[in-house]
């Protein structure tokens, strides 16, 4: 657990992560029509709403963006994962629901009572349940487009806040240039990232309500998701999408929740279906679920009602009660997680104690794989690999102090695109659990870890591109001179040294404010494949980040 | 202050106002998975729901998917999917007549009177059943009508909405579609409807 305000170090459970969530996106798999994913991915969480594979992909993003402002000179590995990431959204089996669940459901009144209680009361037996999204009904008719659809708008939500995490970590420009999406019957759509969160945005100023995910269900958590994306987008391209949020949250307040005489949470919507003029909550104090799971995307945009929404809540639930016995009502560990999540947010440390109790004595924390490198929850339920949906909100905390979650989209680090950086890491042989520059010193501190514990000793060389003058380079080696180092050209070292566990020191002389140095690097001419496959696609490291200038010319595009 | 023997006299009247409490709600429940389209259409799986105090009520409801009814039992004859247990039978008394009967669970449960044995979601399920007979309590409906308009296709006129691609309403994924049905056939969506047992979490 964290407990200081500024996490500067990738922890045990945190590198361990990373490692999995590695193997996961760079291990090959076929999400095309005629494939299927690797049964990694998490297919399984929050039925019948979120059990799709996609949200394996949109959660895991959350955990990369606070990665790298914990190391923000070195990012390579998140910008190959969150690569990896987009080109598996834009494939068929990221659309798998859209694409196939159509026209009404034939099965509503035969699905498990568990889920019957995600519909409203008196629909219960007669009315799709969350996740049958029934493409081609009337009145929206067939969108072939996963994208360009009335509905659907989890999709495309969650896939702009993919691609902005994705330029968050890596600063490249690759999905600001056309790409195809599969849709219906294996058609392909093109599209930029600018494309999708214009979109967005235009149809949220269009629908203060909000647009609608499944036919026809808006669902606050998936407007909240899609404003956050537009949240990030601005920040990092400097665009003004997000303003048409501020007219939902407007909405929602008065329509899609009501306070009691007391003021506590009386009822918050899971959604609301228009057509059938009915809202989805849980009875009575389970209504508070509602509320729950907009929190983490609600938060960074609009803190003060998230700060309230969490204390009703939490007070709702008996969650912060130090008195209370803590029950989970849904055994769902996405909401506890959430909670969690939030409660370390917000600095709430009786209540994140509580609930981290929970979490270690019930949800199977462990170390797992090859060489016990990998980490995850397990929950106790006898599976072989730790679900990627609430892992993903229970990592969140290890990765961040209080406020760390909210800092990405209110004060993103854009100047590291700038600053010296390290790259051609031989990951997973080699990782780095701090990579910073530090701007008073002039100094950049990493510090190495063995990623793959019987690679240790192993020679590896990287690089430091983006140095001032590298002839003013000095390094210290776990308090000594070092000099296996050589520039490679005024701006870039490469670095020779064993991999294991060592703590260095560049002086670079770097200062912000300073000109963003030129950047030539590439990786290790020997990197390490990924364990169980090769590479799904061509690294994107190969791809020198842009600087925030550049990042802010993209914006003056018109569709932004 | 009462006496141990007027105490006993009060928790054996409520526990037996407790059981009638329970046997009525299960009467009429058992009535309405006879007649109750809105009721039979919920019953998709065999279930044991019980409800009981520790101070000796019980009663069991016992649903049948194949020919979505139930029946009434003492106690369940297997171990129930979903038990809730009141630590006496006023508190159930007070719970299950409540307005805001699940509040009540709850808040039982935080405070230790109350417990949930199996799933506890079903618990849910079942209070949504019993309101079918027995309409205690609000609906969650909002007090005033949300005012989204009817909804209506994007305007077409907007540079967002010109990229949608719209084409005729269909009913269900062409046959001919093979490999969307094999997808489609693999999806938690499909699977459960047809029996599959659901994944935990």
């Amino acid at each position: 657990m964290t407990d200081t305000a500024a996490v500067t170090e990738l922890n045990d459970r945190a590198r361990g992560w990373l490692r999995f969530i590695w193997d996961k996106a760079m291990t090959k798999d076929d999400w095309s029509i005629a494939g299927e994913p690797a049964d990694w991915w998490d297919r399984d969480s929050t039925a019948p709403m979120c059990s799709f594979p996609r949200f394996d992909i949109g959660e895991m993003s959350y955990t990369l963006p606070l990665m790298a402002d914990v190391t923000p000179a070195w990012r390579e590995a998140y910008t190959q994962i969150t690569t990896a990431l987009c080109e598996r959204h834009t494939q068929f089996w990221a659309a798998v629901d859209w694409l196939t669940l159509i026209g009404p459901d034939p099965n509503v009144d035969r699905y498990p009572p568990e889920w019957l209680i995600y519909t409203p009361e008196r629909l219960r037996g007669k009315y799709e349940p969350p996740g049958w999204t029934g493409n081609g009904r009337e009145p929206w008719g067939l969108a072939p487009d996963p994208i360009a659809a009335d509905g659907n708008n989890f999709f495309r939500g969650w896939f702009n806040l993919l691609l902005c995490a994705h330029a968050y970590v890596s600063g490249d420009t690759q999905f600001r240039e056309p790409f195809q999406i599969t849709g219906y019957q294996d058609r392909r759509f093109t599209w930029t990232h600018q494309e999708i969160a214009a979109f967005i945005s235009g149809q949220l100023a269009d629908r203060p309500e909000g647009a609608h995910c499944e036919n026809t269900k808006i669902w606050p958590a998936c407007v909240s998701s899609a404003g956050l994306g537009l949240k990030l987008h601005d920040a990092v391209y400097g665009t003004g999408l997000h303003r048409s949020y501020d007219g939902w949250v407007e909405f929602a307040q008065q329509h899609y929740m009501a306070l009691d005489r007391r003021g506590e949470l009386d009822w918050f919507a899971f959604y609301y279906d228009p057509i059938e003029r009915a809202v989805c909550t849980p009875p009575d104090n389970l209504s508070a679920y509602g509320a729950l799971i907009v929190l983490p995307y609600v938060m960074p945009q609009r803190p003060d009602w998230g700060r309230q929404l969490y204390e009703l809540t939490m007070r709702r639930l008996g969650w912060s009660d130090p008195k209370a016995l803590l029950h989970e009502f849904v055994p769902d560990p996405r909401f506890l997680a959430i909670a969690l999540q939030s409660a370390h947010e917000l600095g709430d440390d009786v209540t994140e104690q509580r609930l981290r109790d929970v979490v270690e004595r019930d949800y199977e924390p462990r170390f797992f794989g090859e060489e016990n490198t990998r980490f995850g929850f397990f929950f106790g339920w006898g599976e072989q690999w730790p679900r990627g949906q609430p892992n993903a909100l229970l990592l969140m905390p290890e990765l961040g102090g209080p406020g760390a979650w909210q800092r990405v989209f209110n004060a993103p680090n854009l100047t590291k695109f700038d600053e010296p950086t390290v790259e051609g890491v031989n990951y997973p042989s080699l990782g780095l659990s701090v990579a910073r520059n530090d701007h008073d010193a002039g100094e950049l501190h990493v510090r190495t870890y063995a990623a793959t514990p019987s690679h240790t000793g192993r020679v590896t060389r990287w690089q430091i591109v983006g140095l001032p003058d590298t002839a003013a380079v000095r390094i210290t080696c776990d308090g000594q001179d070092f000099t296996k180092w050589r520039a490679t050209d005024d701006h870039t070292i490469e670095i020779e040294l064993e991999i294991g566990t060592y703590d260095i020191r560049v002086q670079t002389g770097y200062r912000p404010g300073q000109p963003p140095a030129p950047r030539t690097a590439g990786r290790d001419a020997t990197p390490a494949g990924p364990a169980g496959g090769g590479r799904i696609s061509t690294p994107s490291s190969g791809v020198a980040p842009v600087s925030a200038a550049t990042i802010a010319a993209v914006s003056s595009c018109r569709c932004c | 202050m009462s006496t141990p023997a007027q105490a006993a006299d009060g928790g054996s009247l409520t526990v037996t106002l407790f059981r009638v409490l329970l046997a009525v709600l299960g009467a009429f429940m058992v009535a309405a998975s006879r007649v109750s389209g809105r009721f039979r259409r919920q019953v998709t799986r065999d279930l044991v729901v019980e409800v009981s105090s520790d101070d000796g009520a019980c009663q069991a409801y016992l649903f049948t998917a194949r020919t979505r009814t139930m029946r009434l039992a003492r106690t369940a004859p297997r171990a129930p999917d979903c038990a809730i247990r009141f630590d006496t039978a006023a508190h159930g008394l007070r719970s299950l007549l409540s307005r805001r009967a699940i509040g009540r669970v709850v808040e039982g449960m935080n405070g230790g009177a109350t417990r949930i044995d199996g799933a506890a979601p079903l618990a849910v399920w079942f209070h949504g059943l019993s309101r079918v007979v027995f309409p205690i309590g609000r609906s969650r409906l909002p007090r005033r009508p949300i005012p989204v308009p009817d909804r209506f296709i994007e305007r077409p006129t907007a540079d967002w909405a010109r990229r949608i691609v719209r084409e005729p309403a269909i009913d269900v994924l062409p046959r001919e579609q093979v490999h969307a049905w094999r997808a489609r056939a693999k999806t938690l969506q499909v699977r459960a409807p047809g029996g599959e047992p659901l994944p935990r979490g």
